[in-house]
């Protein structure tokens, strides 16, 4: 896998320590960190951050100490890091530091779809882009390299379908690790006095960095017919050698690994010999216009096709069949496939095709809190804020919780703006591990300024979306040996009303919510069960058997209470016979739709 | 050697669709062909519908191909095989467990699940070697729901044309799976293989 990849090219690069706050589709750089420290004694040390802003800080504060650092995030984490970033360009680094942005195009698994490439040019850092698993071993040794040559953290900017994707790798020999050895200097300090000489020591660090651009491996020109010049890089090269091979087409390439500083003598050249150029990449035309003002500075009048002429989208993932559709413009050629035919033949198909989003899992603990909050607001106009997470799933039927879904910690943010405005209860929901990311500030700006908000802390004791990994309120996982109490954390902010429940325990819990939006000022309640899923996989390995729920067809009438308010994906209605069941396959057991059915038909086998 | 080969699988999150693909790759690893996979993560594991490429050969460079190109679609749930169907080409072939996961949306909606018979027609209109395969009840008369995906990992082999020598598979089967379950998983792909042989 392309992350795992970039994990063993950091310790051939001899790294020391390793950062990170996990997001999709970064997550299993620092998950592989996290086993080689607990599974394989790896003697570097790994954390998983507060935030990505903290994570880079920890790293930078093991590369001022003379050791070589990565720190790992996914796109909407450089936001969070920018701050530390933006300035560490300025006092530089000591031992190499590299950042790894992973971009999420098409937004698989996020808010929007950012080219941070952009951070390269605004902060003014080198960038390395791989375009398979092998590049991402080899650059991000590299990397450590070309930050201490330029004394600049690097950037190794990655995208979904090159961190989630399993190639062959070859392996390289290990590097021995730095010792440790804090010089300390007065340049780091950027009081405006050393901010200013800093920017202009930054300006020739990157003056270096273009040096090195022209002149590196991962920057190749691969000369074939003259008559067509493509320019690419990261997973674009991938797609464009396919379509290449798909069409036919002989054409020269300009592989771009180091895309940032861009190499210019190097591309004014190619464009030079070749009688027209097209430029391949994904969402921004980030290449392009520098390609464009490069020809221009040359006066080189080779047409350039790209972005500008539409022949490529600037949003979503790019394909094999996008980039041959563009080539075919270009050269007059055609598809080898009829892809209208194709679709018509699939008209009838797509009728039969039922949508099948993603669900909160059966035994959520959220959906007990949603169905709650749903229980405890009936006939009320309430608006609510989500956050980032699993629960974010709750803007979907029947729950409908959603009214925002912006960035980590704006569900308490933005309720902060709206609550002093409106006068319906303002109810912002939030998981532990977003909430000790980004939520506390917010919470802490609602207590100040007595904003009238509920909070609703929904802990499961873990970072579930990305996939287990350990959360500060919490012992599971294996690396944590303190839990960070929430309830006295919250306390600490200066809440007076604070609850806590096991959403599990439905009408405790409903009773909970019904009270809380009550209240006076921020109110926080903290519904706390853990994850499902994670409970599931531990008891599936431990050989532990899982009971499914039943439906007594002698009882249930059909009333449809539970699919149509709690909506488990283990629900099934038959259309036979006018009755729901239960589809053992996917129940886990949980036993909080017995409290549901209004005609006490579930039951479990063990209590009958 | 074959100089690409395209395999999706495709499934409802949780249901070991990555599994199959992770052993399938590692075969293709040691039968000392290029590979590449792409999968998704995150939100878009949760229970929804998921499909993952697995392309090996001696010229495969991107993790995913273009539709109507593909060799060999395994789908773990009938609809979601159907969902995918475009991805085949003409000559490839398509071999699904019949075992259908009701969606949450139709319970709904109070709508029924398409007839098998539908669902096979339309997926003939796009490749005529379609395979249908019962690999829950066969997964259960060996004791374990759960190996429903390696029974199919079996039929995939015996009628998917895959260029990778069945041992091959076993042996990474072996190496995957933990200790404790490694003869149900194989008797599971010998399973999947005998099916389909007699269908």
């Amino acid at each position: 896998m392309g992350n795992v990849s970039i994990v063993r090219g950091a310790i051939e690069a001899g790294v020391s320590f390793a950062s990170t706050y996990p997001g999709t589709p970064a997550s299993e750089i620092g998950d592989t960190f996290a086993a080689l420290v607990g599974r394989f004694g790896w003697p570097g040390y790994f954390e998983y951050s507060t935030n990505e802003a903290v994570a880079l800080e920890a790293a930078a504060g093991a590369s001022f100490a003379g050791v070589r650092a990565i720190c790992s995030m996914k796109h909407v984490g450089m936001n969070v890091a920018a701050d530390p970033l933006f300035s560490l360009a300025y006092t530089g680094i000591d031992g190499g530091l590299v950042v790894v942005t992973a971009d999420d195009p098409s937004c698989w698994s996020s808010q929007n779809e950012q080219d941070n490439r952009h951070y390269a040019v605004h902060a003014g850092l080198p960038m390395l882009e791989p375009s398979s698993s092998q590049d991402a071993l080899e650059m991000a040794r590299i990397a450590f390299e070309i930050s201490e040559k330029t004394k600049e953290p690097v950037l190794l900017r990655t995208t979904t379908r090159i961190a989630h994707t399993y190639g062959n790798v070859v392996f390289g020999p290990i590097q021995d690790r730095k010792i440790p050895n804090f010089e300390r200097r007065i340049s780091r300090v950027m009081v405006p006095s050393n901010a200013r000489p800093a920017h202009l020591r930054l300006l020739e660090n990157l003056e270096l960095a273009q040096e090195l651009s022209e002149n590196s491996e991962f920057n190749k020109t691969l000369m074939k017919d003259s008559k067509l010049g493509i320019i690419t890089s990261g997973i674009s090269y991938a797609y464009t050698l396919d379509a290449l091979k798909w069409l036919g087409i002989n054409a020269s390439i300009l592989k771009l690994g180091m895309s940032y500083p861009i190499p210019k003598k190097m591309i004014a050249e190619f464009i030079e010999n070749v009688d027209k150029v097209l430029v391949v990449e994904e969402l921004d035309p980030w290449l392009e216009t520098q390609v464009r003002a490069i020809a221009q500075v040359n006066s080189l009048n080779t047409p350039i096709f790209g972005k500008e002429q539409e022949l490529l989208p600037q949003a979503f993932e790019l394909s094999t069949k996008q980039i041959a559709l563009a080539l075919a413009k270009i050269s007059g050629k055609t598809l080898p496939i009829d892809y209208t035919a194709a679709n018509e033949k699939f008209e009838i198909a797509k009728e039969l095709l039922v949508s099948r989003p993603p669900q909160l899992c059966a035994g959520c603990p959220h959906r007990a809190s949603f169905y709650a909050i749903k229980q405890a607001t009936k006939g009320q106009e309430i608006i609510v804020g989500n956050d980032i997470g699993c629960y974010a799933l709750g803007i979907a039927p029947p729950f409908h919780l959603g009214d925002w879904l912006v960035c980590m910690g704006a569900s308490i943010g933005i309720a902060c703006g709206t609550a002093q405005v409106i006068n319906d209860p303002v109810i912002a929901v939030i998981g532990d591990s977003t909430f000790f990311h980004a939520g506390l500030p917010a919470l802490i700006n609602a207590v100040q300024n007595k904003v009238k908000l509920t909070l609703v802390i929904l802990d499961n004791l873990t970072t579930a979306m990305t996939g287990h990994q350990p959360s500060p309120g919490s012992k599971l996982g294996d690396m944590r040996e303190t839990a960070i109490k929430i309830d006295e954390l919250v306390r600490g902010c200066g809440v007076k009303n604070i609850y806590k429940t096991d959403p599990y325990k439905l009408e405790e819990t409903i009773q909970i919510f019904e009270d809380a939006i009550k209240q006076d000022g921020p109110t926080v309640v903290i519904a706390r069960h853990v994850c499902a899923l994670f409970l599931d996989r531990m008891k599936r390995k431990k050989g532990i058997k899982i009971t499914p729920s039943r439906v007594d067809p002698e009882k249930c009438e059909g009333c449809r209470t539970c699919i149509d308010e709690f909506s488990c994906v283990a629900f099934v209605w038959d259309t036979a016979t006018n009755q729901m069941r239960i589809e053992e396959v996917l129940c886990d057991g949980c036993g909080v739709c017995i409290s549901v059915c209004p005609c006490g038909a579930i039951y479990k086998e063990e209590a009958k | 050697m074959t100089e690409e080969f395209n395999v999706l699988i495709a499934g409802v999150g949780g249901t070991g669709v990555l599994t199959i693909a992770h052993i399938l790759g590692s075969s293709a690893l040691s039968a000392g062909l290029r590979v590449v996979q792409s999968e998704l993560h995150g939100m878009s594991q949760r229970g929804g519908s998921v499909s993952t490429h697995l392309r090996m050969g001696t010229h495969v460079y991107s993790p995913t191909f273009p539709e109507g190109t593909g060799d060999l679609l395994i789908g773990m749930e009938p609809i979601e095989a159907l969902r995918n169907i475009k991805s085949v080409r003409s000559t490839g072939a398509v071999i699904f467990n019949n075992y259908k996961i009701l969606p949450l949306s139709l319970s709904i909606l109070k709508k029924d699940y398409p007839s098998l018979e539908l669902v096979v027609q339309q997926m003939k209109h796009f490749c005529q070697n379609v395979y249908s395969v019962d690999a829950i009840t066969l997964a259960k008369e060996l004791g374990a729901s759960i190996v429903a995906n390696i029974v199919l990992l079996g039929a995939a082999m015996a009628k998917g044309s895959i260029p990778i020598k069945s041992e091959t598979v076993i042996e990474e089967i072996k190496n995957t799976v933990p200790e404790r379950f490694i003869d149900l998983n194989v008797q599971a792909f010998q399973a999947g293989i005998k099916a389909v042989n007699k269908l």
